[in-house]
């Protein structure tokens, strides 16, 4: 099932969401922890870092109980569906290290500081076309069409997408960078995952889904069209590690061991693909097969790539990547939230440069 | 006769006159109710003594005959008169209010949609255009081998590098605040100068005769311009079509909602100047009051204006966004294009080394411009026509269901398409034949380029015109709105009140 495909809720999670409705993942894309449960924090030793994140399979090493093994420090990974109430912890110190995607960071505007790249969409991130249901609509030039055709029986082509996930943030890009999708266009469903959106375009429910691996081979095997990807939009879906502000304050050391730790596990990994491909999937319950399809759609960091990322400066902005695709992501979720606090993002690249030394 | 407390309603066998004009009919008579406070102070005075049944009894009968009297006041004619003057500025409060809403959002959105945010969708787009057209006059100069001024650039870069400025200024100027407008502005005026630097090494370069750090130079400039430039620009595009989009889709859905509200509104208001005039019928006896039916027609009247207007303003605001404007934003895309193609033959003909790069460029421009899945983009066009199922710009303003007002103009566009791609076709096939001078000439030549960028401009000048057109109608439609709903408003009370005071005043005569 879901427990391990992109940002795939855990099984809990789910329940909570089937109990409420589906209430919890809508109540977190309204800003509201209301649906939201408080993270389950137990009992902990003082030199044990609570890392909070949720099921996503970029986050595996985090979850591994080793990770932090020499250091001095263990991990304790606490699940939290709720983006804002992980951010919430990091502000209040419930938290040390939160693992999120840079515009539910920009969005939420934890007080903590990027220190870390974990993983960006190339590709797993998707907008299917219901070809299956629909032969003529095969390529994204016949969106326009599709919409028209709707428009002259007073309806809208339905689109559906999860709500406060890098889906929202995909279609967010998508459409402001082609030139055929308008938001205006369609009517929007906010589902509660990605199998949902998959589901509804298969029953017909909606013309067009945003999804993400494996639900994106998924549908191009159902004859369904991938029109478009994160592919189209590089550097826009990124996964990071967010230390909170006492922690950098307070105990870097323990900021730099979880990030050594991490990229040596990543570094080791990514060295045999044999072993990378088991470690998710035994993380996620996955088979092989599955996994390769979720590894071929993200791009994970190693120590010197996260470096390169997070501290080379790109002509000709001069400014690292990181730096820009903040500005880039931000400039696209100002639109819709104008307001958003761009200034208090925090990039510290040292404890990646320190590795590299 | 009248017993305090208790009202007595006889109909005298006179009558008095009403109004002093023609035969006055039987009317009420005038209720002997009790002057104002006369009856609490009568049941005060008597004897100074406290009433039977203790003081406690006295001040419960002393209650119940004060709601006597007030239920006395209330049920005679002369309250209602005047409860019905004051009850009247109720509804004509909501409608005038109703109205006054109606024609602020619908400025608002006129002002947003005809101003504003087009201003800035065409801001970004002439930003963008001067962007590809820059790039174009380095390759073309490069290649024509062109004269440099003091400055080490050519001429013609001096000038649309001038334009390009003062664009950036008004962008800056027109442009909404926050990130998304603010982001892509710094960042092209930051990267701009780098763009300078290696454009002027390739200069430099290239009138020392070192082709290639000439080639290399223009190649970064080329990266810088493609990658980082022409994508800022066109997020400012999209930034500026989102607030249009967003604003256009948001006041159609609250147009709806002012249009429910100015008619209920509107129905209240006439409903109670016609129960009025109904009530004073049955009470007085007379078909018509003046003052009312004139209030009435008034209030018909202006509703209907107001909805009538309201209504012509969307309509006017649908063709400017819907039609016009559509038209002239994708040709203003499709002009960049057309210049961004143009580069790529120029870079095609100047450096051997990116040919092939170059190439697949041009395709992917003109794929832009015109595309069918499955067919070669030069049998798409034939005498100026697109079959259905074609996309890319020119489709979306010349092909079958173009959104475009003047089909003639679109029609030039794609005759002038058709000659800019049998140029390209020319020259590619001098290149091939060795004869990479002719090709060159062909280039510099440009005839069918010139023709394609006039036909452009000329068809979006048409559909700015008739964008300006609409924008002005849907102003104009709603722009006396506020002060006749302010006239008539006033109209409708002074007339209804004074309806009413006749009837008040022959009934105290």
């Amino acid at each position: 099932m879901s427990y391990a495909t992109r940002r795939g809720r855990s099984t809990l999670a789910m329940l909570a969401a089937l109990v409420t409705g589906g209430g919890a993942v809508a109540g977190c894309s309204q800003g509201s922890s209301a649906a939201c449960a408080p993270s389950a924090i137990p009992e902990h030793e003082e030199n044990t870092l609570v890392i909070e994140g949720d099921a996503w399979s970029g986050y595996a090493p985090f979850r591994d109980e080793g990770l932090l093994d020499g250091t001095g420090y263990t991990a304790l990974y606490v699940e939290q569906v709720c983006q804002d109430v992980r951010a919430a912890d990091l502000t209040a110190g419930r938290a040390d290290i939160i693992v999120t995607t840079l515009d539910q960071y920009l969005l939420e505007h934890p007080e903590g500081t990027v220190v870390g790249i974990i993983d960006q969409s190339v590709g797993a991130d998707a907008l299917a076309l219901g070809t299956a249901h629909h032969p003529e609509l095969d390529s994204i030039d016949d969106v326009p069409a599709l919409v028209a055709r709707e428009a002259e029986v007073g309806g809208k082509p339905v689109l559906a997408y999860t709500g406060n996930s890098p889906s929202e943030m995909l279609l967010n890009e998508l459409v402001n960078t082609t030139d055929e999708l308008r938001l205006t266009d369609f009517e929007l469903v906010s589902v509660d995952q990605s199998a949902t959106a998959l589901e509804m375009l298969q029953a017909d429910e909606a013309q067009l889904a945003i999804i993400w691996e494996p639900d994106t081979s998924a549908a191009r095997a159902a004859g369904n069209t991938i029109a478009l990807s994160s592919a189209d939009v590089p550097d826009s879906i990124v996964d990071v590690f967010v230390a909170s502000g006492r922690l950098i304050e307070r105990d870097p050391a323990a900021v730099q061991a979880v990030v050594d730790s991490y990229y040596s596990m990543m570094d080791g990994l990514l060295a045999r693909p044999e072993a990378l491909a088991a470690f998710y999937a035994a993380d996620g319950g996955l088979d092989i097969a599955t996994v390769g399809t979720l590894l071929s759609g993200i791009k994970l960091y190693g120590t010197g790539d996260a470096d390169t990322f997070l501290n080379d400066e790109i002509f000709p902005l001069d400014k690292p990547q990181i730096l820009q695709s903040i500005d880039s992501i931000g400039s696209v979720l100002a639109l819709v939230h104008p307001d958003i606090p761009l200034d208090q993002a925090e990039v510290d690249g040292r404890f990646v440069s320190a590795l590299t030394r | 006769m009248t017993t305090t407390g208790e009202t007595l309603t006889t109909t005298t066998p006179a009558g008095v006159s009403a109004s002093g004009s023609g035969a006055a009919p039987a009317l009420p008579a005038p209720t002997d109710a009790p002057a104002v406070g006369s009856g609490a102070d009568k049941i005060l005075r008597v004897g100074d003594e406290p009433p039977p049944g203790g003081p406690s009894g006295g001040r419960v009968r002393r209650v119940l005959q004060a709601l006597r009297v007030g239920r006395s006041r209330a049920s005679s004619t002369p309250f209602r008169l005047r409860l019905g003057m004051a009850l009247l500025c109720l509804p004509l409060l909501a409608f005038a209010t109703a109205v006054h809403l109606g024609v602020e959002r619908n400025e608002s959105t006129v002002t947003t949609v005809g101003t504003e945010a087009t201003r800035g969708i065409t801001v970004a787009q002439t930003l963008k255009l001067e962007l590809a057209e820059l790039d174009q006059v380095v390759v073309h100069g490069l290649l024509s081998q062109a004269s440099l001024t003091a400055n080490g650039f050519p001429h013609d870069y001096n000038t649309k590098r001038a334009e390009l400025h003062d664009s950036m200024v008004l962008a800056a100027l027109v442009s909404s605040s926050g990130a998304a407008f603010e982001q892509p502005l710094a960042n092209i005026d930051y990267a701009l100068p780098h763009y300078h630097a290696l454009v002027r090494d390739a200069f430099a370069a290239g009138a020392d005769g070192d082709e290639a750090t000439a080639l290399e130079a223009y190649g970064q400039a080329h990266e810088v311009m493609a990658d980082t430039l022409l994508p800022e620009a066109e997020f400012l595009d999209k930034a500026n079509s989102y607030v249009l989009n967003t604003t256009y889709d948001g006041q159609k859905a609250r147009s709806v909602s002012t249009g429910r509200l100015i008619v209920v509104s509107w129905l209240a208001l006439l409903g109670f100047l016609a129960l009025t005039q109904i009530l004073l019928d049955r009470r007085f006896r007379r078909v018509l009051n003046l003052g009312l039916v004139l209030a009435t027609v008034i209030a018909l009247v202006s509703g209907g204006v107001t909805l009538r207007r309201l209504d012509a303003s969307s309509a006017h605001l649908a063709d400017a966004r819907e039609q016009a404007f559509q038209s002239v934003h994708v040709l203003a895309r499709a002009r960049a294009t057309v210049v961004l193609a143009r580069q790529a033959q120029g870079q095609f003909l100047f450096d051997p080394s990116t040919a092939e790069g170059a190439q697949l460029d041009f395709g992917h421009q003109v794929s832009r411009l015109l595309r069918m899945e499955g067919e070669d983009v030069v049998d798409l066009a034939v005498d100026g026509k697109i079959p259905e199922g074609a996309a890319g710009y020119l489709a979306g303003v010349a092909g079958p269901g173009a959104a475009g007002t003047d089909p003639e103009s679109a029609r030039n566009v794609v005759l002038a398409f058709e000659a800019f791609l049998t140029e390209d076709a020319t020259m590619r096939r001098l290149v091939n034949t060795d004869e990479p001078e002719a090709a060159v000439d062909e280039y510099t030549n440009g005839q069918a380029y010139i023709d394609l960028d006039a036909a452009i401009t000329a068809a979006q000048a048409i559909e700015q015109g008739t964008f300006d057109e609409a924008a002005d109608a849907a102003e104009d439609a709603a722009a006396p709105l506020d002060v006749l709903n302010l006239l008539a408003a006033a109209g409708i009370l002074l007339l209804a009140q004074l309806g009413l005071f006749q009837r008040l005043r022959e009934y105290r005569a």
